[in-house]
C-alpha cells in the first residue's frame, strides 16, 4: 500500500502478502523517477537494494565504492547484471592546493565513470559509502573543496539530459558531508525492513 | 595605423641600438655585442611598459561566464595526429557528454595505419564523424580548412580541441551569450591542466599563469588571440578571412591577427574548470612545444607589419614578438657578452659604470618589484617557487628559441610539430649538455670575474667588474632551478593518479 502523507512525502508500508522481490521492484521504481537520489539504509541492504534497482539490458549499472565498502559492492556487484564495479582512489588523502583542482578532480571521475564505460548515456552510477568521499587542505577536511568536487562530479554526469541516475548511498560517513550530498538530491530515501516487510521513505526536495 | 607607420616605428626600434652601438662599442669588432647589450635595454623598457599597461587593464576585467540559452548549432572539431586511440576515446566521450546538439568531428592526420583502423570502429561507436587525410596540407589549419568546406549552413559555429583535452557540460553554456555582440568572431578559454605530474609541467603551468591570469586578461576584446584549441568560434567570420591561416606554423596567432585588422572581435573569458588538457610532461615535449610556438612568433612579424592592426594590439603583438626575442637569441648573447667580459677580459662597451648603475638598476629594481607585486595579488599560482620554476624553465628554452629565430631569418621551413603527450620520457645527455656548458661557463665566468677583481684596482674598472658579476650571480638560482627540472622530469603514464581501479568481478 502507498501513502501520500504530504506532496513532498511518500512512505510505503508493504504488506506480507507482496514478495519481498516484489516489494524491492515496488521501491525501486519508485524511487528510479529521481536522477539524483540519496539513500539512508542499512549496509546490509545494498546486496538487495542494488541489483533491483534497474539492471535493464539497455541500462549500465556503475558501482562505486569508496574505503571500508568493498565486501558490500562486490556482492551487489555480483548479483546485478551489467555492473562495473569500481574503487575510489584515497580522495579523502590527497591534500587539495585550491578549489580549481578539486573541481577538476569531479570532472575527471566522471570523465573516467564514462571511458571505464565507453558512454554517458543511461548510467546508474552507485556510489557506497559517498559520504566517506570529502577532500582536505592542510588543516583538514575541507567542506569548500568537498562541495566544489561535487558539484563537478554531479553537474559533468548530466543525469537529467543523460537519462543517468545517480544514487548516493550515505550512511555512518561524515555528518557533513552527507549534508552537502542530501541538499545536492533530489530526493532522499530511507530504506528498512520492519517486520519481514519493506517500510522507506521518500522525500522529494 | 598603416603599414608605413608600423614599419617606421619597428626600424627605429632596431636602429636605435645599432646608433647608440657605433658610438659606445670600442671598436667595429665589439658593435655586434654591443648592439645586444642596447637591444636588450630597449626590450626591457619597451616590455615592461607594455607590461606595466597590460596589468592596468587586467585590474579592470570583467568577463565572465554568462550561461544564456541559446538554439545555436556548434560543431566540435578534434585535431589529431598519431594519438592514442584509447586517450583519444577517453576524450571524445566527454566532449559528446559536452555538445548534445552538435555533431563531432575528429579531423584526422595520423600517418600510423594501424591507429587508423583503432579509431575507426571508436568514432563508429560513439557516433563521432571521422575525417582521415593522406596528405598533411597545411597541418593542423589545414585539416581545420578541409573541415570547414564541408560543414554544412545549419552550424553557426565551430569549437576546436585538441585531442587530449575535453570540456566540460558547462563549456559551452556558459560562453554562447557572448556572440550576441556581431563582432566577436571567437571566445576562448584558457586550458586547465588535468594533472602536472612532472617539474616541466609544473614550470609550464607556471609559465603559463602569468599569461593567462594577466596579458590575455589585459588583451581581451583588443588583441587576445586563439590559443590553438579550446575555443568557439563564429563560422562566417572565420571564412571572411579564408580561414584558418597556412602559412604560419601558430595558425592560431596568425589567424587572430588577421581576424582582429578585420575589426573582428576576440574574447577571453577567463574561467577555471572549463576544460582539461594535458600539459608537456618531458623536457623534450616541452622545448618541441615551445620551439614551435616561438617560430610561429616570429613569422608573425610581418602580419602584423602588414595587416590593419589598432595601433594598441600592434604594439601587444610586438611585445609578445620581442618576448621571444628575449627568451632566446638576446639572453644568449648577453651571455656571451659576460663571458667576453669576465673571461676574456674584453672591452666592447664604451659607458661609464656609474651611469649604468645610476639609470639601469633603479629600472631593474622597479621592474622586479613590479613583477612581484603583480604576481602576488592573489589571482595567480605563483609564489617564489612559481618564480624560480618559471625562470628555469625560460632559460632550458634559450638555444631552442635562438635556433627558431634563425630559422626564421633563413626562413627555413619547418614542418608542424604535435607536443607529445602522455609518452614516457627521461632527460637525456645531448639534451642536458647545452645547459651543464652554460652552468660551467657562468661559473667559471663568476670565478674569473672574482680573481680579476682581486687585481683590478682601478674605481671603474672594479664597478664594471662588480656589475657583471652581479647579473652572472643573479642566473645562478635560475640555472639551479633549470637543472632541477631538467634531470627530474621523468614521465611514465604508469605513475599519473587515476581516481577509478576497475575491480574484477568473477565471473556469472
Amino acid at each position: 500500500m502507498i501513502e501520500a502523507s504530504d506532496s513532498m512525502h511518500i512512505s510505503l508500508h508493504s504488506e506480507s502478502i507482496l514478495s519481498e522481490e516484489k516489494q524491492w521492484s515496488i521501491f525501486c521504481s519508485s524511487v528510479s523517477q529521481y536522477p539524483i537520489v540519496t539513500v539512508k539504509t542499512r549496509e546490509s541492504l545494498l546486496e538487495s537494494l542494488i541489483p533491483h534497482y534497474d539492471c535493464r539490458d539497455d541500462r549500465t549499472a556503475i558501482i562505486l565504492y569508496s574505503f571500508g565498502y568493498e565486501a558490500t559492492a562486490r556482492m551487489a556487484g555480483s548479483l546485478c547484471k551489467n555492473s562495473t564495479l569500481l574503487e575510489i582512489g584515497n580522495i579523502d588523502r590527497a591534500i587539495i592546493g585550491d578549489s580549481r583542482h578539486a573541481a577538476n578532480l569531479g570532472d575527471q571521475m566522471a570523465s573516467e565513470i564514462f571511458a571505464d564505460s565507453m558512454k554517458f548515456r543511461k548510467l546508474d552510477v552507485f556510489i557506497i559509502g559517498a559520504s566517506n568521499i570529502f577532500l582536505s587542505d592542510r588543516k583538514g577536511l575541507n567542506m569548500r573543496f568537498t562541495e566544489q568536487f561535487w558539484n563537478s562530479f554531479i553537474s559533468a554526469i548530466n543525469a537529467i539530459n543523460n537519462d543517468s541516475r545517480l544514487i548516493m548511498f550515505s550512511k555512518r560517513g561524515n555528518t557533513e558531508v552527507e549534508k552537502l550530498l542530501t541538499s545536492l538530491s533530489n530526493a532522499v530515501v530511507s530504506v528498512d525492513i520492519v517486520n519481514d516487510s519493506l517500510d522507506f521513505q521518500i522525500t522529494s526536495l | 595605423m598603416k603599414t608605413p607607420g608600423r614599419v617606421a616605428i619597428i626600424s627605429c626600434f632596431f636602429a636605435a641600438p645599432l646608433i647608440l652601438s657605433f658610438f659606445t662599442a670600442t671598436s667595429i669588432i665589439a658593435i655586434p655585442i654591443v648592439y645586444i647589450y642596447w637591444l636588450l635595454l630597449f626590450i626591457s623598457v619597451f616590455t615592461v611598459a607594455v607590461f606595466q599597461i597590460q596589468m592596468f587593464k587586467a585590474d579592470k576585467y570583467t568577463f565572465k561566464l554568462l550561461h544564456h540559452p541559446t538554439n545555436k548549432k556548434m560543431i566540435i572539431l578534434i585535431a589529431a595526429f598519431n594519438e592514442d586511440p584509447g586517450m583519444l576515446a577517453r576524450n571524445l566521450i566527454s566532449i559528446k557528454n559536452a555538445n548534445r546538439d552538435g555533431e563531432v568531428w575528429l579531423l584526422d592526420d595520423s600517418t600510423d595505419q594501424k591507429i587508423v583502423k583503432e579509431l575507426v570502429p571508436i568514432c563508429e561507436k560513439l557516433g563521432v564523424r571521422i575525417i582521415h587525410r593522406d596528405s598533411r596540407r597545411g597541418y593542423k589549419a589545414g585539416a581545420l580548412n578541409d573541415a570547414l568546406a564541408l560543414i554544412g549552413e545549419d552550424y553557426e559555429f565551430m569549437a576546436v580541441f585538441d585531442s587530449d583535452q575535453m570540456p566540460n557540460p558547462r563549456f559551452f553554456t556558459g560562453i554562447m551569450g557572448y556572440f550576441s555582440d556581431p563582432k566577436i568572431a571567437v571566445v576562448q578559454i584558457p586550458q586547465t591542466y588535468t594533472s602536472v605530474p612532472t617539474n616541466i609541467s609544473n614550470s609550464a603551468f607556471f609559465q603559463q599563469e602569468v599569461f593567462l591570469r594577466k596579458i590575455m586578461r589585459a588583451r581581451s576584446g583588443s588583441s587576445a588571440f586563439i590559443l590553438g584549441s579550446g575555443f568557439v568560434a563564429r563560422i562566417s567570420a572565420i571564412r571572411s578571412v579564408g580561414g584558418f591561416y597556412e602559412e604560419n606554423v601558430t595558425e592560431d596567432l596568425a589567424t587572430s591577427i588577421i581576424l582582429q585588422s578585420h575589426s573582428w572581435k576576440i574574447v577571453y573569458v577567463d574561467t577555471s574548470d572549463i576544460w582539461y588538457g594535458r600539459s608537456p610532461e618531458t623536457v623534450s615535449a616541452y622545448i618541441k612545444q615551445q620551439g614551435r610556438w616561438s617560430l610561429g612568433g616570429f613569422q608573425s612579424l610581418s602580419l602584423m607589419l602588414y595587416s590593419n592592426l589598432p595601433l594598441s594590439a600592434f604594439f601587444d603583438y610586438f611585445s609578445g614578438w620581442l618576448y621571444w626575442l628575449w627568451v632566446g637569441p638576446v639572453r644568449l648573447f648577453s651571455l656571451l657578452s659576460l663571458v667576453l667580459f669576465l673571461d676574456f677580459r674584453l672591452y666592447t662597451i664604451l659607458v661609464n659604470p656609474i651611469f649604468f648603475i645610476i639609470f639601469y638598476f633603479p629600472f631593474f629594481i622597479y621592474s622586479m618589484l613590479f613583477y612581484y607585486y603583480t604576481a602576488g595579488d592573489g589571482l595567480m599560482s605563483y609564489g617564489i617557487k612559481g618564480f624560480f620554476m618559471h625562470q628555469g624553465a625560460e632559460l632550458l628554452l634559450m638555444f631552442t628559441v635562438t635556433s627558431s629565430f634563425f630559422a626564421y631569418i633563413l626562413r627555413k621551413k619547418r614542418p608542424f610539430t604535435v607536443t607529445p603527450k602522455g609518452v614516457a620520457g627521461t632527460y637525456s645527455f645531448r639534451q642536458a649538455m647545452p645547459m651543464i656548458l652554460v652552468e660551467l661557463l657562468v661559473t667559471s665566468t663568476i670565478s674569473l670575474g672574482v680573481i680579476w677583481l682581486r687585481t683590478a684596482s682601478q674605481f671603474l674598472l672594479r664597478t664594471a667588474i662588480y656589475i657583471n658579476l652581479f647579473f652572472a650571480v643573479y642566473l645562478i638560482p635560475f640555472l639551479i632551478a633549470a637543472s632541477v627540472i631538467l634531470f627530474t622530469s621523468t614521465y611514465s603514464p604508469k605513475d599519473e593518479k587515476i581516481l577509478l581501479t576497475r575491480v574484477q568481478q568473477p565471473p556469472g
